[in-house]
Order: structure tokens, then C-alpha cells, then sequence
């Protein structure tokens, strides 16, 4: 397995974990609060073929994917990748502050080349803390890119945004012919065990999918909560949690996506409580679905999410869903 | 004859509930609201100022943004935009993402497009429709209203008022057999939503600019969560018994 460990600055590391410290006290009433340099934390990856194996082999499952680091400054962090027991390379990936920071701008790049198999997760659930009165917005951009035959599966843990939060989040993928991609994303209301629901200032979510240059699915979403209440019926309703999965794989027939649909939505009907936890499914214009969630508690979305990635795995890959390994 | 006296009475038409285009048949998700007993008559009013705030606010920008692309046309700045005609259309597909609501707005705005060819409304309305269906390119209710008004050089900020009030007005029809909802009871919700629907336009004129040196029909600054109605729309099929297609 290739790395190149390009950057390790362990001073940065040590500012971050006083901001930390000082992130989680009260804000700051008629004093100015104490410098802390922004942070422009930066994450870059390459997935690619073992180079005794040819994409085609590879993608079949008959050859490993190496990882290859490129540039990696903190908090952002991986450490090594595991082989997958279908042959995938499965990295995690870690944030040395514990959590997103009022001013942090994380930048994370990842590229799957041609028939390379990639499966990334989390190490827990990403807390996006308190923001400084004044502070800029913490902004976390991604940027995937999926080659010829290759697969990407993007399985983090939620996002748990904390009291007075303000948070933008920039995410583009872009598939080629025949990509793969399993990317879900799941949003808390808070710390909602110790009652801590739609407290924080703001959310933003943009995501650009696209194929063949063409978009397949986009979000633009403002979350407001103070100003535009997530309870109403137009929003959230009585739920708390919200989920969206996308599954694509480009070049299927659009009739192809549609049964999928059919077959996926029984297991939405199966899985929906309402008042609880409602599912929903839809064929997007092209290459692809998307499953929906809303529910009142994390946990039963993300049950459901691996139902989901099992069901829609076997009928395009035919092969199973091996659920990421967790290190914590 | 006055000419914008003629503007105002064709807008006038164009945003009359009872167009042809089958608006009437779709409820958009409303539907399976009602069925589950998320939404009623009491809260319907709160839920259409807050729907007109999200999905108002995005097909104000799409149609305002559509608008521009023919109206530079009538004044003779530019040939007709036709990428940025296919890229707005393709991009409202990829942001409406429940498929039975993104195929009920695929409907009305080809429908829309062939009845304003037939009422003579410009060449570019041909061309705008033809070149859309050769692309395998989806045209959407908002984003043809807002050509069709462009073309018909009536003034943006109405043609997209005109077009939120038509869908509102929908909805409420649509709330009306769904639910225990009387005429005079709707026409009170449609008459004081009337500010929070300027508000929606005025949102989607302001997601519409351009950022960065992008077109300015990018739209990439209107944001939309509706995802109740999302589901609901996704969910649609599985009613026993439905009285919409959508």
C-alpha cells in the first residue's frame, strides 16, 4: 500500500486542542474573545488499482485498491486503510479537534480512479460546536471523484450541530461512465439527550452530483431555525432527524432505476412508522435514487440506512454490504 | 390599443387556474399529508406561508431566471440562450427529486409551452420547447411560465407573482377535496397569503444573480427544504386510495 504522509504539523495540532477548550465555554460577554488562528484544515486521497491488476479486474473484486495520501493538515486526519473483505479500501476518517469550529474551513478531496473500490467513514458522529459571537461560519467543503467502473461508498456517522452552531457544508461528486456511489448524510437536531433541539444558528448544505457532466441531484438548503421553524409541516413536521442516501450507478437504463424504486419502497412501507420514522424513495432524472428519512430518533435511521445500502448493494453490485469497521 | 393593458389581460389568462395544462390533477405531495394527518384546515394556512418561504422562493428564481433568457431575446441584446435554456431545466429536474412531483412539473410546463404556441406566443417558445424535447430535456411548469412571460415581454416580477399565485391557488383547490375546507375559508387563506407570496418572489429574485461570473440564471443561491412533502410525494403510491396523480 502506497502513502505519502506530505504534511504533519504537531504545533497547529496543540492551538487546536486549546480552541477546543475554549470553544465549549459560554460565549463571551463584553470582552473580546481570545485570538485563535483560523484553521484551513486540508484532506486529499487517492484511491487506485493495485498496480499489478487492471481496473477491470480490480472492480470485480479480483484486486485490491491502495490508498494513496496526498496532502494531509490537521485536524484533518487519516491513518491507515483496511482491506475490506470484498476487497475495497476502507478508510476512516478523523478530526483531531473532535469536532467543527466556528472559522474552520476543512477541505476534503477524494478521488476514486478508474475501477478502484473506496469506502469511507467516520470515526463517530461530527459535533459542530458552539460559534464564536462574530466568528465566520465553519465551511467544510468535499469534493468527490469517481471514475470509469469504480465505486465510492461515503458512510459517515450524523452530524450533530451544538447550540448557536453556524455551519456550511459544500459537497460536489462527480461520476463517470459506470461509477458507483453509495453517499448518505444524516443531520441530529442538537445534543437532543440533554434537550438540546434545533438551538443552533445555522445550517447550509449544498451538494452537486453530478454524471457525465450533467447534474443528477442538487441541494440547496438554509436551515434557520429561530427564523423559519423546522416543526412546521412544510419542513420537518414532528420529526427531528433527517436523512438522504443517494445510490447511483452510471449508465443504467432509466426503466432499471424505476423498479429499483418499486422494490425499495416495500422496504420503506416496512420500515415507516408514522410519528416515528417515515421513508421515502424516488428515481432521480437519471443514474440513480434517492431514500429519505425523517424520524424522531437517530438510531432507527440509521438501522435503516444499512437496510437500505444491503437492498440497493445486491441488486446492483451483487454482492454484499459489509458495514464499515469502527475503531472506537 | 394600449399595449400594456393587452400585457395585463394576457397574464391574466395565462395565470387563471382553469388554464388547460392539468394542474387541477396534482397535489404534489399534499395529499398523503393530509392522509396522514399531518396537515388539516387548521394549519393549512401556516403551512402554505412556509411552503411559499421554501419551494415559493426556488421557482420564483427558476422562473424569474427563465423569464431573463427570453425577455434579452425580445429585446434583441442576444440570441437565445439555449444551453442556459436546457441547464436551468436540468438542474430543477436534479433539485426536485420526488419523481411523481418532478413528472406532474414536467406535464404542466410542456403543456403550458404548447398552448402558448398555439395562442401565437413567439417562434422562441417553439424553439425553446423543440430543442428541450430533442435534449431528452425535461421543461418545467415554473422555468415555461417564466419564458412564456419573457417571450411575451410582460414584466418579471409579475410573471413570476402571477405564476406563485396560480400554484397556490392549486394547492388550496387541491386542499379543498382533501379536506373539510370551505370556498370562503380558501379565499380568505389566498387573500392574506398574498404578502407572504410578494415575499417568496422577492426571495427568488434575490437567489437568481449571478456569483462569481456565473450566468446569471445559475439560481444558485435560492435555497428549498421541504422534505415532509418531499416524502410525501415519494410516498404517494402507496395510498389505498388516491384522488390526484401527484
Amino acid at each position: 500500500m502506497a502513502t505519502a504522509d506530505t504534511e504533519v504539523v504537531h504545533e497547529e495540532v496543540a492551538v487546536r486542542n486549546e480552541a477546543v477548550g475554549a470553544a465549549l465555554q459560554p460565549a463571551h460577554v463584553g470582552s473580546a474573545p481570545p485570538h485563535v488562528p483560523p484553521t484551513h484544515g486540508r484532506l486529499s486521497l487517492r484511491f487506485e488499482c493495485a498496480p499489478d491488476v487492471s481496473a477491470e479486474e480490480c472492480a470485480r473484486g479480483a484486486g485490491e485498491t491502495c490508498l494513496v495520501v496526498l496532502e494531509q493538515r490537521p485536524p484533518l486526519r487519516v491513518v491507515r486503510a483496511f482491506r475490506t473483505e470484498d476487497g475495497a479500501a476502507l478508510v476512516h476518517l478523523h478530526n483531531l479537534s473532535g469536532g467543527v469550529l466556528g472559522g474552520d474551513l476543512l477541505e476534503l478531496s477524494v478521488e476514486v480512479c478508474a475501477g478502484a473500490r473506496a469506502q469511507l467513514t467516520s470515526t463517530g458522529a461530527t459535533r459542530l460546536y458552539r460559534s464564536r459571537r462574530g466568528a465566520s461560519a465553519a465551511v467544510q467543503r468535499q469534493r468527490f471523484e469517481v471514475g470509469e467502473g469504480a465505486l465510492l461508498e461515503y458512510l459517515p456517522d450524523e452530524l450533530i450541530p451544538f447550540a448557536c452552531a453556524r455551519y456550511r457544508q459544500e459537497t460536489t461528486v462527480e461520476l463517470a461512465d459506470d461509477a458507483g456511489l453509495f453517499w448518505w448524510e444524516m443531520v441530529a437536531p442538537g445534543r437532543a439527550a440533554r434537550g438540546e433541539v434545533f438551538a443552533y444558528d445555522s445550517l447550509q448544505f449544498r451538494l452537486d452530483l453530478t454524471a457525465r457532466g450533467l447534474p443528477v441531484a442538487q441541494e440547496r438548503v438554509a436551515l434557520d431555525p429561530e427564523r423559519r421553524p423546522l416543526q412546521s409541516a412544510a419542513r420537518l413536521g414532528p420529526y427531528l432527524y433527517f436523512a438522504n442516501f443517494y445510490v447511483c450507478r452510471v449508465g443504467l437504463p432509466e426503466r432499471r432505476w424505476v423498479d429499483l424504486e418499486e422494490s425499495l419502497a416495500a422496504l420503506a412501507q416496512e420500515l415507516s412508522r408514522t410519528s416515528e420514522i417515515i421513508w421515502g424513495v424516488s428515481a432521480l432524472p437519471r443514474h440513480g435514487l434517492v431514500v429519505r428519512a425523517l424520524a424522531v430518533k437517530g438510531r432507527d435511521v440509521t438501522q435503516g440506512l444499512h437496510a437500505f445500502w444491503r437492498a440497493a448493494k445486491r441488486e446492483l453490485y451483487g454482492r454484499a454490504a459489509v458495514p464499515p469497521r469502527k475503531i472506537y | 390599443m394600449d399595449d400594456e393593458r393587452l400585457k395585463l389581460l394576457r397574464l391574466m389568462q395565462l395565470a387563471d387556474s382553469a388554464l388547460p395544462v392539468g394542474a387541477a390533477a396534482h397535489s404534489f405531495g399534499l395529499e398523503t399529508l393530509v392522509e396522514e394527518g399531518a396537515l388539516d384546515v387548521s394549519t393549512l394556512e401556516a403551512f402554505l406561508a412556509d411552503y411559499l418561504s421554501e419551494a415559493g422562493a426556488q421557482e420564483s428564481a427558476f422562473c424569474r431566471a427563465a423569464h431573463r433568457l427570453a425577455a434579452r431575446v425580445n429585446f434583441g441584446e442576444h440570441d437565445f440562450h439555449l444551453e442556459a435554456w436546457l441547464e436551468l431545466n436540468r438542474r430543477l429536474s436534479a433539485r426536485r427529486q420526488a419523481r411523481e412531483s418532478r413528472a406532474a412539473s414536467a406535464t404542466l410546463g410542456r403543456r403550458l409551452l404548447q398552448l402558448a404556441r398555439a395562442l401565437d406566443c413567439g417562434e422562441l417558445l417553439t424553439f425553446a420547447s423543440e430543442a428541450a424535447r430533442e435534449s431528452g430535456v425535461e421543461t418545467h411548469h415554473c422555468a415555461a411560465f417564466g419564458l412564456v412571460g419573457g417571450a411575451l415581454a410582460l414584466d418579471e416580477g409579475a410573471t413570476a407573482e402571477a405564476y406563485l399565485h396560480q400554484t397556490l391557488a392549486g394547492l388550496v383547490s387541491a386542499c379543498q377535496r382533501l379536506m373539510p375546507l370551505g370556498q370562503t375559508r380558501a379565499q380568505q387563506i389566498l387573500w392574506r397569503l398574498k404578502p407572504a407570496l410578494v415575499a417568496a418572489s422577492e426571495s427568488g429574485l434575490a437567489g437568481v444573480g449571478a456569483r462569481d461570473g456565473a450566468v446569471e440564471t445559475d439560481c444558485d443561491d435560492v435555497f428549498c427544504f421541504t422534505p415532509l412533502l418531499d416524502l410525501g410525494s415519494m410516498r404517494h403510491t402507496s395510498l389505498t386510495t388516491r384522488l390526484f396523480i401527484s
